[in-house]
């Protein structure tokens, strides 16, 4: 009877035990693997923010199902501007949709879905708990800015005021899209503000920067540029509150500072893994050891892009593509395997250097990136020139023209512009001089020095402005091309009491609000 | 073994009765049945509650009055009643009868032993013999056709293929809705089960009824198979008994192709392609394939080879042998020994398997103690090649004579658009390792004939290592053709995963007799659970030797993204209380509570409190006047159940950095915000079930038949679902809108032919039929659809709001206002990009039948069920589609055609008009080839098949050999067998054997209904097998 009561009194306390430590007992979800976010300084996000957001651009082979699909806007913009075709000889159908105009909510949505998810590293940046990091934030507000421009012009209205909240608000309500240009304009005065008042309490940019390496100098140069690239985006709209609201912002640039280089972004790409080698050249080039990715064979030039080069013996068309026979071969974009060549033209050796001796992708892994190359910097002031004389005294629409086409000749190291100029001088629509309307000069030559980069700026300046002329590819439903992309299947399932009505066709026929 | 297997039930029963002893004289005698004498069995004193068991030899000694009556019985034999008379020995045969219904000891949760009379939900049991009718190795695909309610899904058809069970349908859009698996007494898991060799199982209980789970708290919220191993063979004589079995396993079919068309593309016959658009078949002496090594072709005439990817797979073999040794009882300790090795070698090459098991049994009452401990230690090698080859296998055109490339060579391959499958056997590999220690002890304690405590403690430790390769190669012969290059980098990784699970139940048990009336039995307990899991990975590309599969001879290490370095740990609490009240032994009420603290959940939201409450009426043992002839049982059952579950990974709650892609690139690291993320406030989500039930046996249990209705609910749903992608995440997982589950199942057992001789004629028929439907009845305030899979633009599986679950959805030709098919002047389709639902994956209804006839030792036995109805997605249909070997693709001369039911768009009249003249696919090889590669493999409803089947799952015969002609041998007793599993198949028209619908993806995710061409095709075998008992 004794030896029960123990027993009895035993269990007694090791029950009680048991719930007396329960809470500490379940005290075992803290996350030992991984930093908790809310505490990492800008310093150690700001490159990241900066390499992840980048793909946007360049898009990504690491397309894993259920993630994120990463095509990215080099390739929709080179093949709406008819740069690109696929290689029928090899594959069966390429680009269908894009060419037939087959425009659902799947199409390109890694644009939107990468496009958010990687903004919305630079606005945890810019909230971020500390008044000591206003270089980075301001680094973080120019880049926002320069990003959300891209998914308002392929998407129109777009949540922004309340976007980026995550678990807090899943389902952000959509602004009106030119508010939301307005309010990028604003951030990028804010960005040139906080960098102006930064003082020795804030940290300094290092090489976590890894496009202008801390260079605050440039970076309100970059600001200032996309603050002009969002008021010509607009310069078409003839309506007086827009207009006043134009002249009254460029008059804030006046004697301001544009980008005299190109921006680019190179963390430290190499060769000794796929994820760190330059994503284009992962993508669109070789993996590591110099095996060929899937895109390699499969992207050629078109048709178009070949009439474009070949005329005039373009000095840059065997750095852009690779030539055949001394040309470029192109195939018209939907023909199929019998009509088209057997031997088109693939991307060049300045954006996919082949790997030295078939292995060594240590020159292509390593290339920088392009985030906007000085060629779209000076075609970008040579058209505010243009529109805007009395607002850019001193500077030569025709000039910095030329020095656009020249940049891009550098940029592919093709040597110099004089003769090439001379060539299409006489060249309507290609020549400053032939050219009726000069706007169309700057965006065939802006689509030409954008070739294999990121033509999704010159798609969406045809959207604005029609120029240059593009053929449509045989294959095409006769809907013709899209102004823009469709709201993708995310926020149809994700937010879709917010998402608005659209057809497929509303894409064909309006645009953002500049295009409308 | 029948008798050893009965022997246990005894045991459990003898322990439940109270033993003592009453005036009068010693009576002694033996009790036997048909094969000798049985030991225990319970002989008890009629109206008193004096009783013994028999031991080893069958005898028994009692004190008994003249004139009283002895009853002897014996689970699965009818009793059989003595009056005393003056001689001192009595004995008694018993014959074999059925086991009354009410009669049969279910273990339910946590180990807790009722009659079932006394159980207040439904559920099914399988023993052992049925379970190894076939010798399946596979104990979980055992169950298959035997259980209503129960779905088992192959998530895998590899050599060690995998499997999902799942009971009465969906409770979770994307949480686990697999059964709990418990083997003796403690959590575990299918994985082990499918592990486990199916003869040490003893029998199976699978409670389908929340009610009888819900001690089990959030892991038994879907159900519970409740596993029990055998224990010791009764006798002191140390028992031993060797099994062995051989099956060959082979493909059961391949997908029906055209056999007109060959290699070629365009109409042309060509070398190097991988459609079969070529010319049609003229039997002339054509090249197949590229040049080999010496520069000549393979020449054969061009004609197709019916089923030729088929020889690309070679006969499987299944070998299975075991030993047990046991002896003993819990009284006089016991101990199980068992060791047991099976190999498969697969239908692939070189894939193959190796298990070994090791259990070792052991108890013992000594006084007021029971000790009992359990350890298993299963090793498994799996050696499998990693590539998704099935997919490229079957791209090849029908002329083309598969073996002949077995060389190996990509260079000399059949097509240059993908690698030779050969080569992928021998440079693509995977190999596994799987130990899993598993130890229970269970200590008991008894105070008095009332309260007992136990407590069980369970300790699973796993460790998973796991290696792949592929080598590298250089594509020679595919630029040459101007085609992608197949060339391939070779890598490395190896990962090894170490997993610490502990699972311990404290009971405290109470049994009462509160009055003549009334038996209360009562259990309070806690339980605490503990996971330990760490995994680490290393590996990286190019290999600086080949053919040395280590890290240091990896050039281009992995990045830290790439690999993994991880511990988790996540502990869980709860306090119980289970109340089994019986009211004269006809009425019986069941109420459990349960409260749990999870550690996943933010602090607040930790602890959950969930009640279930049961009732049983036995009506024959109530209104004894109804019992007759006809029927002579009849129980009824009611219930509600709410538990609560915690579908939240441990620190899922907390927002995490992590590193960007490619960092550190060289020397800094940077990081990212997580784009997946749960909601910080989640809260468990509560599964309400409500049923109700009824069991009937008539003409003395000839047929038996048990019916159950229920309504499941589910709310508060933990579901990841997709959020806006603008708010910076792409997925939150949160308490997101509810679903319901509606069901019936119907068990029907006949026996025409029942001869009370256990070696005389014996007819069994048990079918079995379950209906269920899941819809969703709430979705979060915005969305009213959650996609769960979307693997390409043109299909998806999805939760949507008022709809059966899950729905596949995708996309359709675009139609008129009477529904027929829109072409433009092409004859093309239009495709309608919006999803449309393409219908629901689960079935109308499962019709399951087993039966067995048995005489003079021989028994033949057949499993087999019916799915009707469902859909499911077939991507071997969209490879056949756009490779040109669908049947279909043959039709007209590959001339063009016109759409059936098809209209067009007249502009002049603004409206559509039939279609009679527009041809599809016309004018050239070209648009026909282009009508079915960018129209009909992208558009999801042509891809979407019936999912109806029906399988003939198993069918065995064995042979006992009759103990007359073994009496000398020293064999106790010897059977033989042949068996064959899923020997036929049948599927509607419409799905030319393109896919098995069962073998459907979503073993995490429940988008269940999509089937790739990552799986072999199905297998069927045949063996023989060997039973011997010393």
């Amino acid at each position: 009877m004794k030896m029960k009561r123990n027993i009895v009194l035993s269990l007694t306390a090791v029950l009680a035990t048991l719930f007396a430590g329960c809470n500490d007992y379940l005290d075992v979800n803290d996350n030992p693997n991984s930093p908790e976010y809310g505490r990492i300084p800008p310093n150690l996000s700001l490159s990241a923010a900066q390499t992840q957001s980048f793909r946007i651009i360049t898009g990504d082979s690491r397309n894993v199902e259920g993630g994120i699909n990463t095509n990215g806007l080099i390739q929709l913009g080179n093949i709406m501007t008819n740069t690109w075709a696929g290689n029928v000889n090899s594959f069966t159908n390429p680009y269908s949709d894009e060419f037939r105009g087959n425009i659902t909510s799947s199409f390109y949505s890694g644009v939107w879905d990468w496009g958010y998810v990687s903004i919305a590293n630079f606005q945890k940046i810019i909230e971020y708990n500390s008044e000591d990091f206003d270089n980075h934030k301001a680094i973080a507000m120019v880049l926002k800015s320069f990003y959300m421009q891209y998914i308002v012009d392929l998407y129109g209205d777009v949540p922004y005021t309340e976007a980026f909240q995550g678990g807090n608000d899943s389902t952000p309500a959509y602004d009106d899209d030119k508010q939301i240009y307005r309010d990028l304009a604003d951030q990028l005065d804010q960005a040139v503000a906080l960098i102006e008042s930064a003082d020795g309490s804030d940290a300094a940019v290092g090489g976590e920067d890894e496009m202008f390496s801390g260079d605050m100098q440039q970076w309100m140069r970059f600001a200032n540029t996309i603050k002009l690239r969002l008021l010509i985006r607009q310069s078409d709209l003839t309506d007086a509150e827009t207009v006043a609201y134009i002249n009254g912002q460029l008059d804030t640039l006046v004697g301001a500072e544009y980008l005299n280089t190109a921006v680019t972004i190179n963390p430290g790409y190499n060769n000794t893994n796929s994820a760190r080698q330059n994503p284009f050249y992962n993508t669109y080039g070789y993996g590591i050891t110099g095996v060929a990715a899937g895109n390699r064979n499969l992207v050629t030039a078109s048709e178009h892009a070949a009439d474009a080069l070949n005329p005039v013996a373009d000095p840059r068309r065997g750095r852009i593509w690779v030539l055949q026979g001394g040309v470029v071969v192109g195939i018209e974009q939907g023909d199929d395997a019998e009509g088209a060549p057997n031997n088109p033209s693939s991307i060049g050796p300045a954006f996919i250097p082949v790997p030295v001796g078939g292995t060594n992708t240590s020159v292509g892994s390593a290339m920088d990136g392009y985030v906007m190359t000085l060629a779209e910097v000076k075609f970008l002031l040579s058209e505010a020139a243009l529109k805007y004389p009395s607002k850019f005294p001193g500077m030569d629409a025709k000039a910095l023209w030329e020095q656009g086409v020249q940049a891009s000749f550098d940029q592919l190291e093709a040597g110099s512009a004089t003769t090439y100029l001379e060539t299409v001088s006489t060249l309507d629509g290609f020549g400053w001089d032939a050219s009726a309307n000069k706007v169309e000069a700057i965006m065939t030559q802006k689509w030409i020095a954008l070739m294999n980069g990121n033509e999704a700026e010159s798609w969406i300046d045809y959207n604005r402005t029609g120029f240059p002329e593009t053929p449509l590819p045989l294959t095409n439903n006769g809907v013709g091309r899209p102004k823009r992309l469709m709201y993708p299947v995310s926020e149809y399932v994700g937010n879709s009491a917010n998402v608005p009505q659209q057809t497929a066709a509303d894409v064909f026929s309006t645009g953002p609000f500049w295009a409308q | 073994m029948r008798s050893k297997f009965k022997w246990i039930f005894t045991l459990v029963l003898a322990l439940t009765v109270q033993l003592s002893f009453a005036q009068g004289k010693t009576v002694t005698g033996t009790v036997s049945d048909a094969s000798g004498p049985l030991p225990g069995a319970n002989v008890v004193v009629k109206e008193t509650k004096a009783g013994v068991q028999t031991d080893v030899d069958g005898k028994y000694s009692i004190q008994v009055a003249t004139g009283q009556t002895l009853v002897f019985s014996f689970i699965g034999m009818t009793d059989r009643e003595v009056k005393v008379g003056a001689s001192t020995v009595v004995n008694a045969r018993l014959d074999e009868g059925s086991v009354t219904l009410g009669e049969v000891v279910v273990t339910g949760a946590l180990g807790i032993k009722r009659p079932a009379n006394a159980v207040t939900s439904s559920f099914g049991q399988v023993n052992n013999q049925q379970l190894t009718q076939a010798s399946n190795p596979s104990a979980v695909q055992s169950l298959v056709g035997k259980v209503s309610g129960l779905q088992i899904n192959a998530t895998s058809s590899s050599v060690e293929g995998t499997n999902k069970i799942v009971l009465r349908g969906a409770r979770s859009i994307s949480g686990s809705n697999e059964a709990l698996v418990v083997i003796d007494g403690a959590i575990s898991s299918t994985t082990v089960l499918n592990q486990l060799p199916p003869e040490l199982i003893e029998n199976v209980n699978v409670m389908k009824g929340a009610q009888g789970a819900a001690l089990y708290g959030s892991d038994g919220s879907n159900g519970v198979i409740i596993v029990t191993t055998r224990r010791g063979s009764g006798g002191d004589k140390i028992q031993i008994q060797v099994n062995s079995s051989f099956d060959i396993q082979e493909v059961a079919y391949v997908p029906q192709r055209q056999l007109r068309y060959g290699q070629g593309w365009d109409g042309n016959h060509s070398i190097q392609e991988n459609g079969s658009w070529g010319p049609e078949f003229d039997g002339t002496l054509q090249p197949t394939g590229l040049p080999q090594a010496d520069g000549s072709y393979i020449v054969r005439p061009y004609t197709g080879i019916k089923d030729n990817i088929k020889q690309f797979f070679k006969q499987g073999n299944i070998y299975q042998n075991s030993v047990t040794l046991s002896g003993g009882n819990l009284e006089e300790g016991y101990i199980t020994f068992s060791a047991n090795r099976n190999q498969t070698d697969f239908i692939v090459e070189g894939d193959q398997l190796k298990r070994n098991t090791f259990l070792l049994k052991s108890g013992k009452k000594m006084g007021r103690f029971t000790i009992e401990g359990n350890m298993t230690y299963l090793t498994q090698k799996v050696e499998q090649t990693g590539s998704d080859l099935y997919g490229n296998l079957l791209q090849t055109p029908s002329n083309v004579p598969v073996r002949r490339f077995s060389h190996g060579n990509n260079d000399q391959n059949w097509t240059v658009y993908y690698r030779n499958p050969y080569w992928s056997l021998q440079n693509d590999r995977e190999f596994n390792r799987t130990e899993r220690f598993i130890g229970i002890a269970t200590l008991g304690y008894e105070f008095n004939k009332n309260i007992n405590v136990s407590y069980l403690a369970n300790l699973r430790m796993h460790n998973f290592d796991n290696t792949s390769y592929v080598n590298e190669y250089n594509d020679l012969a595919a630029p040459v053709y101007g085609s992608s290059d197949r060339s391939v980098q070779s890598s490395f990784l190896t990962s090894q995963q170490f997993q610490r699970l502990f699972y311990g139940d404290l009971l405290i048990n109470f049994d009462y007799e509160l009055s003549k009336d009334f038996n209360l039995r009562a259990n309070l307990g806690n339980n605490i659970q503990d996971t330990y899991i760490k995994i680490n990975s290393v590996g990286g590309t190019n290999l600086e030797i080949p053919g040395v599969y280590n890290f240091n001879n990896v050039l281009n290490p992995y990045t830290a993204s790439q690999l993994t370095n991880q511990y988790t740990r996540n502990r869980k609490t709860g306090v119980f209380a289970n109340v089994d009240l019986d009211f004269r032994n006809y009425l019986f009420l069941n109420v459990t509570a349960r409260n749990d603290w999870s550690s996943v959940f933010a602090e607040e939201n930790r602890s959950f409190f969930y009640p279930s409450a049961g009732l049983s009426f036995i009506a024959t043992n109530a209104f004894p006047s109804i019992k007759g002839d006809v029927l002579n049982y009849a129980k009824v059952i009611a219930n509600w159940t709410k538990v609560g579950r915690d579908p939240v990974a441990p620190y899922a709650v907390q927002n995490v950095g992590v590193l960007g892609i490619g960092y550190p690139f060289t020397d800094a690291n940077s990081y990212v915000q997580q784009t997946r993320i749960t909601d910080p406030n989640i809260e468990p989500e509560f599964v309400t079930s409500k049923e109700i039930g009824a069991s009937f046996g008539f003409f003395n249990d000839r047929i038996t038949l048990d019916g159950s209705f229920y309504i499941t609910d589910t709310d508060n749903l933990v579901t990841s679902s997709t959020s806006s992608s603008a708010s910076g995440v792409t997925n939150i997982r949160l308490n997101v809108g509810n679903l319901q589950t509606k069901g019936f199942e119907i068990d029907l057992g006949l026996r025409p032919l029942w001869s009370k001789e256990a070696d005389g004629l014996r007819l069994e028929i048990r079918p079995n039929f379950t209906y269920y439907r899941t819809e969703i009845t709430k979705i979060n305030a915005d969305a009213d659809e959650v996609s769960l899979r979307q693997p390409y633009d043109w299909i998806g599986v999805f939760a949507v709001k008022g709809q059966d679950f899950p729905m596949l959805k995708g996309t359709t030709y675009a139609r008129d206002d009477q529904g027929r098919i829109i072409v433009d002047e092409s004859g093309n389709p239009t495709i309608d990009p919006e999803f449309k639902n393409l219908g629901r994956v689960t079935p109308d209804y499962i019709v399951g039948l087993n039966s067995s006839i048995s005489y003079k030792g021989f028994k033949l036995a057949a499993t087999m069920d019916y799915r009707k109805g469902g859909k499911f997605y077939s991507d071997v249909k969209r490879n056949l589609a756009w490779t040109g070997q669908l049947v279909e693709t043959a039709a007209n001369g590959r001339d063009g055609f016109v759409m059936p039911n098809s209209s067009y768009y007249d502009a002049g009249s603004d409206s559509y008009l039939p279609n009679t003249n527009i041809l599809t696919g016309g004018g050239s090889y070209t648009n026909f080839i282009n009508y079915y590669n960018s129209y009909y493999q992208t558009t999801g409803e042509n891809l979407v098949l019936d999912a109806t089947a029906f399988k003939l799952r198993e069918v065995a015969l064995s042979y006992a050999i009759p103990s007359k002609f073994l009496d000398k041998t020293g064999i106790q007793s010897m059977s033989l067998g042949v068996h064959a599993r899923n020997i036929l198949t049948y599927f509607p028209k419409q799905n030319r054997f393109y896919s098995d619908p069962e073998a459907s993806e979503g073993a995490v995710t429940n988008a269940d209904g999509l089937s790739f061409t990552d799986r072999y095709p199905a297998q069927q075998t045949y063996g023989a097998s060997l039973n011997i008992t010393f």
